[in-house]
């Protein structure tokens, strides 16, 4: 009985509304954080792509600065003289404009000129030492004519630049640059005639150059680089990069499958979110894309990557998250609260209906029934009421007829007064509380005299009326309390109740037998009866409603024997 | 009929052993290189046998020696290891001689792995330690439209007619055994204290005769075909051939008269294997046909068994790779040569 009707359908709605916004802010979280991981990809993408131009922009700067070195002249007077006899002032000269470069470019490890005679011998060389510039020369200078980035710049024509693959540079002597990722960018030396004289070549610190380009990237931002066989050249992990250096390569397909596709050149940009392998911990998304070199180079292609941590594209995501939460929470709310008022809405009117239905059923005036209302309450309300009103009319006729039974079974029709089965009942009672309260009362039976007569002369229709007028003064003789019945024909027995002594009681069956003897009208002659009085008394005349009657009965005769129209009191024996 | 036969006669071979064996399952535990046993190989082993077989791949020689050498726990019953190195094995007291007797497949290898005592290392104090089970030589590839006649001597690296159209390895152990043998040296891998200064030379000359050095198979395939070269020296071997070939380059590969390095990978039992028997009954199959063309075929390596494909098999002797006086010395000067110093500069302290 806890749960109502109101309850319940206060759950139910409740649950709905509940269920509804929830499964709707779900599904707005869910749209959402696709969204933001796409658009995240999407930025890292135009990220990558800038990087991209930013790497090409920086290999230009370096041409340029090549194309500087290979066109100036004493880079050809330096190649013109003979090794043994070296042409020392252009060399000179040429290494004092080496080692500014090197200087304003922090990311040179080596600038050389290079000749095509005597095995790719250096001609002029500038490392970079521990901290400044350093000229080699003499004996220390090299023969380089096996090096790609010396026979094939030497292919090249004049201002085309060559780029080497980016590898460890194990070329003994370095400096700086040893056993450091470089690549070499080269470019001929060609004299008037169009002869390839030598080269010029600027080894390039990768990891400065990487770090350089990625100097304005947002701190959680991992720069990759692959080469086109998916080798890693940079990786966030250094250790990581270079691996065929250490014969054990480390892929980018390998890391990042998706990018399997890059390396196939099957696909330009991959877009990709990993949480597997290295990334478990910390899942990214990334975006990748496939650069084809365009200079002469034996890279032909470069993969670039960044990846952004997962989580910090989330982090808008779990502001949005939390605003929605808070929303959902309201709507919820708000549904618990209209859930609750349109059950006791709906409910209000049945309760005010069992209410006055119990009122009803208890007999007490109805409460009010919600009838005014238009709906199908008010419909149910209404039927309700018509249905209590008749019930109470039939209730009432039925009572109305008990009672007029009830009457007819205990009153003599004729007369009105209460018949022998009434008067026994009433006789009783006053005989118990006169026992219980030690007082009196009487029994009086009046007999009418001659009553045979009349009713065979003048009629039944007279005796009836004569009968009737007779209860009628014994009534008006009688107090209220006492009870007067017709026993038979013309009997009629009076009980009173608290008398004092005898002399109450013959003082009223006197007056009762006054009043009978007043003449009667009728529509013929008037109609003077008498009756004999016989009455006994309670205790003296008989201690039970038997001996009271038989008692009451002889004195009634006796009044008839002494010459009727009499009162006689039964007197016990002895007095 | 005789392939029951065949598998019977195994059967009663290793039937003793696996009896002799615990009621559990038996395991032979193999150390290899990746494609000495590939899954196919080892699963027609179990099936034959009924041990099962627990392969572990190693990837250099250092990662096999620190896995020999592990505790009891990582034990294996047998493993492959080439001759140079074997040696240090066998002086570590990591190996157990082999019964060859029991690899009766032995009788299927050519004669030249037959002969245990002429293969430099294998035999000591009359005990053999381990069994040929395949080699790569190093040849020469060279390239048909541009070398004729087919060179047959290594000196064919120097020749000036070539200059810029060679092709060499970047690896100092390798080449001073080469400017070795080039020098007419009886043993490559034990230079004389006055032989250094002429074997720099040699490498300096060599240097200047290249085109370039390579360090890996596909580099120097696209050296050879992008530069039109002309002779390379095939650090790989047959690998290399292959590599040309699906390339399109029509090159022929020679043994030179010098004899050509090579490398020799043996089985050998560590002293910790659990199992002696089966492991020589692993040994016995692997000189089998199946697991001799899965070698062949899949990784263009030649087995015992059969005479090399390319028809180099006679036309040269091979030099099995042994142990040299001083690798860190050969290293450091070939990484100054490389670097392209001059004669002094190399020699220098």
């Amino acid at each position: 009985m806890r749960f109502g009707i109101a309850a319940r359908l206060a759950l139910l709605l409740a649950l709905v509304g509940v269920i509804a916004s929830g499964v709707t802010g779900f599904y707005v979280y869910n749209a959402s954080r696709t969204l933001l991981i796409q658009s995240s990809k999407s930025e890292l993408l135009t990220s990558t792509k800038v990087l991209a131009s930013r790497i090409v922009v920086a290999r230009e700067e370096i041409s340029r600065n090549l194309q500087l070195l290979s066109g100036h002249p004493d880079a050809l007077a330096a190649l013109d003289a003979a090794f043994d006899a070296p042409d020392t002032a252009a060399e000179n000269r040429l290494a004092i404009l080496f080692e500014q470069l090197m200087a304003v470019n922090p990311n040179y490890f080596q600038i050389r000129l290079i000749g095509a005679a005597e095995h790719g011998l250096e001609r002029v060389r500038v490392d970079r030492g521990s901290d400044e510039p350093l000229r080699v020369g003499g004996e220390d200078l090299q023969e380089k004519g096996h090096y790609p980035y010396v026979f094939d710049t030497l292919k090249l024509a004049a201002n085309e630049t060559y780029l080497s693959r980016f590898a460890i540079n194990h070329e003994q002597g370095a400096h700086a640059g040893l056993g450091r990722p470089t690549a070499q960018l080269g470019m001929p030396v060609v004299d008037r005639d169009g002869h390839t004289r030598g080269v010029v070549v600027i080894n390039i610190d990768l990891h400065g150059v990487f770090k350089e380009l990625s100097a304005g990237l947002p701190a959680d931002f991992k720069l990759y680089l692959a080469n086109a066989e998916g080798d890693f050249l940079v990786h966030p992990d250094p250790a990581q990069s270079f691996g065929f250096d250490r014969g054990r390569r480390i892929l980018v397909q390998d890391e990042f499958p998706s990018t399997a596709d890059l390396v196939l050149n099957k696909s330009p940009q991959v877009l990709l979110e990993v949480s597997s392998g290295s990334h478990s911990d910390l899942p990214v998304v990334a975006a990748f894309i496939s650069q084809p070199v365009s200079i002469h180079s034996d890279e032909s292609r470069l993969i670039l990557g960044l990846a952004e941590p997962l989580a910090t594209v989330l982090r808008q995501a779990d502001a949005l998250g939390n605003v929605i939460l808070q929303i959902v929470l309201g709507i919820c709310l708000a549904c618990v609260l209209i859930a609750i008022a349109v059950a006791r809405a709906v409910t209000r009117p049945i309760n005010s209906m069992s209410l006055a239905l119990r009122d009803f059923t208890a007999g007490a005036p109805m409460s009010a029934l919600p009838t005014e209302r238009h709906d199908e309450i008010g419909l149910l309300a209404r039927s309700f009421g018509a249905l209590s009103e008749q019930i109470r009319r039939q209730l009432s006729e039925l009572q109305q007829r008990r009672h007029e039974l009830e009457h007819l079974a205990q009153h003599d029709t004729l007369t009105g007064l209460p018949n022998r089965a009434l008067f026994a009942d009433r006789m009783e009672q006053a005989l118990a509380s006169a026992r219980r309260d030690n007082t009196r009362l009487a029994l009086m039976f009046i007999d009418l005299d001659d009553f045979k007569p009349i009713n065979d002369e003048r009629g039944h229709a007279v005796g009836d009326l004569l009968l009737k007028e007779v209860g009628t003064r014994i009534r008006k003789a009688i107090r209220e309390s006492d009870t007067a019945a017709r026993i038979g024909g013309d009997e009629f027995v009076v009980l009173l109740r608290h008398i004092q002594n005898k002399e109450d009681a013959l003082a009223v069956a006197e007056k009762v037998r006054q009043s009978i003897n007043q003449p009667i009208l009728t529509d013929g002659p008037p109609l003077i009866v008498s009756a004999s009085v016989g009455v006994a008394t309670f205790p003296e005349g008989g201690s039970d409603e038997i001996e009271l009657a038989k008692n009451a009965d002889r004195a009634m005769y006796r009044a008839k024997q002494q010459g009727r129209n009499d009162v006689v009191i039964h007197q016990p024996a002895g007095q | 009929m005789i392939r029951t036969w065949r598998r019977l006669r195994f059967l009663l071979l290793i039937l003793p052993l696996i009896a002799g064996n615990c009621a559990a399952e038996t395991t032979l535990r193999v150390l290899a290189w990746p494609g000495y046993a590939d899954a196919d190989i080892v699963k027609a082993f179990e099936d034959r046998t009924g041990v099962r077989v627990e392969v572990s791949f190693v990837d250099s020689d250092e990662n096999l020696w620190a896995r020999v050498n592990a505790p009891e726990h990582d034990y294996f019953d047998v493993f492959a290891v080439n001759t140079a190195e074997l040696q240090r094995y066998i002086r570590s007291d990591l190996v157990r001689p082999v019964n060859a007797d029991a690899i009766t497949n032995r009788s299927r290898q050519l004669s030249r792995f037959r002969d245990l005592q002429s293969i430099p290392g294998l035999v000591h104090q009359g005990r053999v330690f381990a069994i040929p089970y395949t080699y790569a030589e190093m040849g020469l590839i060279y390239d048909r439209r541009q070398v004729t006649p087919a060179p047959d001597s290594i000196a064919a690296l120097w020749d000036p007619r070539y200059r810029g159209k060679v092709i060499a390895y970047n690896g100092g152990t390798h080449n001073f055994a080469l400017a070795a043998q080039l020098l007419g040296h009886a043993n490559p891998f034990n230079l004389n204290s006055h032989d250094w200064q002429m074997a720099v030379d040699k490498l300096i000359a060599l240097r200047r005769n290249v085109l370039a050095f390579y360090t890996q198979p596909q580099e120097s395939v696209d050296l050879f075909t992008r530069h039109g070269a002309a002779l390379l020296f095939a650090n790989f071997g047959s690998q290399q051939v292959k590599l040309l070939e699906a390339a399109g380059a029509d090159v022929g590969y020679v043994i030179p008269r010098e004899g050509a390095l090579a490398w020799l990978d043996c089985w050998a039992i560590p002293k910790g294997t659990r199992n002696a028997a089966l492991a020589e009954a692993w040994i016995n199959y692997t000189l089998e046909e199946q697991p001799g063309n899965a070698l062949s075929t899949r990784q263009g390596l030649a087995n015992t068994t059969q005479a090399a494909a390319s028809g180099t098999e006679g036309a040269g002797r091979l030099v099995w790779l042994q142990p040299v006086e001083d690798a860190e010395r050969r290293n450091h000067l070939w990484g100054r040569i490389m670097a392209g110093a001059r004669t002094d500069k190399v020699m220098a302290p």
